[in-house]
């Protein structure tokens, strides 16, 4: 275990510790009182578990490979953005862009996510506990994004490919997307997804994908 | 450009350390926004009094401010004044007519130059180029207190850098008024020109001005801050995100497509909002749960307002 007290360091510090104690071969290190900074935990290539005792700012747990990454507090825009492998799982709620771009791994919010999350997954998967904003899954292209809370104004705008699952109510839909049937052991998967990260639903998962898209139920990653 | 902070005391007597808080959250902004920087203060009202600032910028402004203070005279009483930064403070009672007041300075220059920035009962606009430091230093805000707050650091991007340009904005006409803004206004000559049309005046060619002109010609109108917030939502074209204050509310709304930052954390005993999560924590100096409203959202905390001081009776003399 290895202790980092952000308060008092730039976010250049607290990353060069955390960097230190990976190559000293830590595998649990702690962050307290990260204060909403940015950047923090970006492109970690180690399976190494990483949490954050408090909020962080923008891009927390970035174009990672293989980190476990836990927030206990608020994330900022574009958390785990750019994701190949791994989990960041954020205990509060985030801002815009959770999970961008993603292309494998899990970004997982327990609380709210704000506008565009999920926007342009590669794949991978998107659970978020709560409601998700404007424009939410926009332009993806793979990948699931899954909401166990309701879902704002043009769902999936411009998405060609991928699905969304959402358990509460859609606002709108975007342009090009359009409700399609979920099969029974496609739901069981999800339904085990969301059980699994710890996560409800009250309401039973409604599926989306590209208008007209060939209709094969896959799992997400 | 850059980022807001806005921040409201839901307990105290109205004397909370609003100074101190903008300090601490524009002070975590501000190495991203070296240009200006800038608080509007809402303070007690005292006996009534009238807060005045006027924009001191140039050469002789010794003998422009003296100009000032005798052509104000004429109208109110002269508390007291003092030049601090580039602003003149004036202190004034007896007001009959605050907007008169604002006319007879502003009509003093053919240029159009002289300019106040903040009027109001109990608004204290407190804004300067330079870094937060710089405004410590020279305007003393850790000493303020009061019941809400609103501030910004600026990155300037379309427009000058200089005191008139910096924010927060002086919601013209309406007294006890202000916004602060990130992002781009991109209908903002249209905007103006309609504005001016109606005999508003305008002093610089930063976008967040109009805003608060929208905003005020809205509450002008018979609409309360929040109907004036929604309907500023579908007049404001470009992706921003504002913050706007009255003496009895704080407000907070976020463009049409969600596209700049806004976070608020909200508990019994204050509301804190701004552009970055890192402004509020380090402004309130703990860990917070934040959230940020999705598109279109607009938000409306109604101020505690503190009894104003009633100026002692003035007993005849023997």
């Amino acid at each position: 275990m290895f202790f980092i007290e952000a308060v008092d360091r730039s976010t250049r510090e607290v990353n060069q510790l955390i960097r230190h104690a990976i190559e000293q071969g830590e595998q649990d290190i702690h962050v307290y009182d990260p204060r909403g900074r940015h950047s923090l935990g970006v492109a970690l290539f180690e399976p190494v578990h990483l949490i954050f005792a408090g909020s962080v700012g923008y891009y927390c747990g970035a174009m990672g490979d293989g980190p476990t990454v836990e927030i206990h507090g608020s994330a900022g825009w574009s958390t785990g953005e750019g994701l190949q492998s791994g989990s960041v799982v954020v205990r509060g709620n985030a801002g815009n862009a959770t999970g961008a771009a993603i292309h494998g791994g899990l970004v997982c919010v327990h609380g709210n996510a704000a506008a565009r999350t999920g926007i342009g997954m590669v794949g991978g998967m998107v659970v978020i506990g709560g409601n998700v904003g404007f424009m939410s899954g926009f332009m993806m292209h793979d990948g699931a994004l899954i909401v166990c809370g309701n879902a704002s104004e043009r769902l999936g705008h411009g998405m060609n490919g991928g699905r969304i699952y959402v358990a509460g109510a859609v606002k709108q839909l975007g342009e090009g997307v359009a409700e399609s049937e979920l099969a029974s052991d496609e739901c069981a998967r999800i339904e085990g997804i969301v059980a699994t990260a710890g996560l409800s639903h009250a309401r039973p998962f409604r599926k989306f994908c590209v208008r007209g898209a060939a209709d094969e139920p896959r799992t997400g990653g | 450009m850059y980022g807001v902070v806005g921040y409201l005391d839901r307990v105290g007597d109205g004397y909370a350390p609003i100074g101190d808080i903008a300090l601490k959250m524009l002070r975590s902004l501000s190495p991203y926004a070296p240009d200006s920087t800038g608080a509007a203060f809402f303070v007690p009202e005292t006996y009534g009094q009238v807060l005045v600032a006027v924009k001191m910028e140039g050469e002789d402004v010794r003998t422009l401010s003296g100009r000032v203070v005798r052509r104000v005279g004429r109208k109110a009483n002269v508390v007291k004044s003092r030049m601090v930064g580039h602003a003149l403070q004036i202190v004034l009672d007896r007001v009959e007519d605050i907007h008169g007041i604002v006319d007879i300075v502003e009509g003093m220059s053919e240029g159009g130059d002289v300019e106040c920035f903040s009027v109001g009962r109990r608004l204290s606009i407190v804004k300067d180029v330079g870094s937060i430091e710089h405004l410590e230093a020279e305007y003393n805000l850790s000493g303020i207190r009061g019941t809400h707050m609103i501030g910004q650091a600026r990155l300037a991007t379309e427009s000058r850098v200089d005191v008139s340009h910096s924010q927060p904005f002086w919601a013209r006409p309406r007294p006890d008024m202000a916004v602060a803004h990130t992002g781009q206004i991109t209908n903002y000559h249209k905007l103006r020109r309609r504005y001016e049309a109606q005999g508003q005046r305008f002093f610089t060619t930063n976008d967040a001005e109009v805003v608060g002109t929208c905003l005020a010609m809205e509450i002008e109108q018979g609409a309360s801050l929040e109907e004036a917030m929604r309907t500023s939502l579908h007049l404001l074209d470009g992706t921003y995100a504002y913050v706007a204050a009255t003496d009895k509310e704080l407000g907070a709304a976020k463009d049409m497509m969600g596209a700049r930052p806004l976070v608020i954390a909200e508990t019994n005993e204050f509301v804190a909002v701004s552009s970055e999560a890192a402004a509020i924590c380090e402004g309130m100096e703990q860990e917070l749960v934040t959230w940020e409203p999705d598109a279109k959202e607009v938000h409306v905390w109604p101020t505690r307002t503190p009894a104003p001081l009633e100026a002692p009776e003035r007993t005849a003399l023997p």
